[in-house]
């Protein structure tokens, strides 16, 4: 059995726990541990999956370099990026053109840090940093204009606070050979009831996206060879944000 | 008592004919004639002909002449000549119905608004505002069910093919011409950038989303922001005009919004393409799509090309001239008049001029 120890706080610790419990041959454990998952990014002498790395200090990362980490950059594994990424990866989609992301959420939280993940997709599709960041911010609103080295553009918004209750994720990439569509509006069902027709949004899996994750995090152990994600990739999407910041 | 019927003179029909068509379908409105100069090529006097004899009525290569015996013009010719002819019309004291885009020259858009103005005749520029999803996302703002708007991005991809994809040409092979490429496109009917001057597809298309912004959020655009890429087609590529582009827009009412638009090719999309309103507002979100409502209908031996999902309840070309009727009947304004579309082109300058700086670039007021 390989065993992990979590070290996140609640209510992300659930999602972990559920995940390793789906998991065949891993278990969770309080000592003894072959990996850790933490919310604090110490000197590893653990291979470890580091939660929320979009809360991390750039500078503190940065000298983690090296370390055996793999950042969680949870929306890589959620179920409805892993087509996009398959078939952008397997060349169906030819040459990446186009991203366009709305990402808008009930809980009031800070744009900037949810734009995180959204970001690291769009770096991920094109394979790179960009090359120009232009954005347009107000509060609880961002809007994200993305350059990439090839002429690769991304369109990334986010909202925070809205009102209601359900949050609402849209995502297409647009390929010279195809395009790819994630999004919220085509999976919605509908509910009619006594009031007026209401629109139920279907939310990704959130334990099966930490489940995907987490079975990547343990075969990069097992295989001894990198994760697909490192920490490069986290600095790359906090050195956009820090641009963000300054536009 | 019957109501009056406008005569319509056609200036030319260059383009798919959907226009005049449209024109001639309404019950207040009746086509005379088709005219066009003299001196155009042999091929557009042969497209002329065509759709004068599909109506049974004249056809003149006498515009001045023409234009003494109508009450408007419906104008379709090459974009680079749309304000060339309005504004003879205009000048003639006759009302316009002109096809997108205005011109791609901003001047020239300033003269037809200037025409228009002089010779107080009306203008409404082709758009596709009347679209059920657009009544219903228009009526829903109107309503205040998502407060005061904030922000408003709109898709715009047609999943049309433009000839051999990028990359296509051999070594030795001459560049795609333009011209050419479009007279091929007549027969699918997307030969929207027909004309001897090449056109990306934020010049011919882009006045469709962004007056759907104009319409909902009534401000007009002040700086923009845009990246623009030759990323499908060889015709692009070889005329150096754009089939894929993002433009960030900044509104004089702090209201900020976005557009992404391509010519995405046939392949990557089941229908004509992804086109959706998202818009968020101080109360509320929507999203719309364009194409909505429609009907899904899958068979076997079903031709590739053909959409499986087939718009419905599209009044769009009736509630437009309807529209202009209604502007002529009572002296009002059109959906989208000359000053609309004239603003809107210059927003297309701005986005052009920003992607090939890098920079933000203020419209032309």
């Amino acid at each position: 059995m390989f065993k992990i120890q979590v070290h996140v706080a609640s209510p992300r610790r659930a999602l972990y726990l559920d995940a390793i419990a789906r998991m065949p041959e891993v278990e969770l454990v309080e000592e003894g541990a072959d990996a850790l998952v933490t919310d604090t990014a110490g000197d590893p002498s653990l291979p470890t999956l580091l939660d929320a790395p979009e809360e991390g200090d750039p500078t503190r990362l940065s000298t983690l370099e090296g370390a055996p980490l793999m950042p969680a950059h949870e929306w890589r594994f959620a179920p409805n990026v892993i087509p996009v990424q398959e078939s952008r990866s397997q060349g169906q989609l030819g040459e990446p053109g186009l991203l366009r992301i709305h990402y808008w959420l009930a809980q009031k939280k800070c744009p900037r840090t949810v734009s995180f993940h959204q970001i690291d997709l769009a770096h991920w599709f094109f394979s790179s940093p960009p090359d120009s960041v232009y954005c347009h911010a107000c509060q609880d609103y961002l809007l994200i204009h993305l350059g990439y080295p090839d002429g690769g553009m991304a369109l990334v918004d986010v909202a925070t606070d809205r009102p209601g209750t359900t949050d609402y994720h849209s995502m297409h990439l647009i390929g010279s050979d195809g395009a790819a569509y994630a999004d919220d509006h085509e999976n919605t069902h509908l509910l009619l009831g006594k009031a007026e027709a209401t629109a139920l949004i279907q939310p990704v899996n959130a334990i099966l996206t930490i489940q995907n994750m987490l079975e990547e995090f343990v075969a990069g152990i097992r295989e001894s060879r990198p994760w697909s994600v490192n920490l490069q990739d986290t600095l790359h999407v906090l050195a956009t944000l820090k641009e963000v910041s300054h536009a | 008592m019957p109501e009056h019927v406008y005569r319509a003179l056609v200036l030319s029909v260059v383009k798919h004919d959907y226009l005049p068509n449209a024109v001639a379908s309404h019950p207040r409105f009746q086509l005379v004639a088709v005219a066009d100069d003299p001196d155009c090529p042999d091929w557009i006097h042969e497209r002329n002909q065509l759709f004068a004899d599909q109506h049974g009525i004249p056809y003149h290569r006498d515009v001045e002449a023409a234009l003494t015996d109508c009450d408007l013009v419906v104008v379709s010719p090459e974009a680079e000549r749309h304000c060339d002819l309005a504004r003879r019309a205009a000048r003639a004291g006759k009302h316009i119905v002109v096809d997108k885009p205005l011109s791609p020259r901003l001047a020239e858009c300033d003269a037809l608004v200037a025409a228009v103005a002089e010779n107080q005749v009306k203008c409404l520029v082709w758009n596709r505002n009347f679209l059920p999803s657009l009544v219903k996302a228009r009526a829903t703002l109107e309503s205040g069910a998502i407060g005061t708007l904030q922000a408003i991005h709109c898709d715009f991809y047609f999943s049309k093919d433009a000839g051999p994809p990028k990359g296509s040409r051999g070594p030795g092979d001459p560049p795609i011409n333009w011209l050419e490429r479009q007279r091929e496109a007549h027969a699918d009917g997307s030969d929207g950038g027909v004309g001897t001057e090449p056109l990306g597809e934020l010049q011919i298309e882009g006045i469709y989303p962004l007056a759907y912004i104009h319409m909902l959020i009534n401000s007009p655009v002040e700086r923009v922001f845009a990246r623009t890429a030759a990323h499908f087609h060889q015709a692009n590529v070889d005329n150096d005009v754009d089939d894929l582009a993002t433009v960030t827009l900044e509104m004089a009412n702090g209201c900020v919004g976005s557009l992404s638009l391509g010519r995405i090719g046939a392949a990557a999309h089941p229908d004509i393409g992804e086109i959706k309103l998202h818009l968020l507002g101080s109360e509320g979100s929507l999203v719309i799509s364009e194409a909505r409502p429609e009907v899904a209908v899958y068979a076997r031996n079903q031709p590739p090309a053909e959409f499986r999902h087939r718009r419905i309840a599209d009044e769009n070309n009736y509630l437009l001239m309807q529209n202009f009727a209604e502007a002529l009947d009572h002296d009002k304004d059109t959906i989208l008049n000359a000053r609309d579309a004239r603003d809107i082109a210059a927003t297309v300058q701005a986005a052009l001029e920003s992607a090939k700086s890098g920079t933000v670039i203020e419209t032309a007021r």
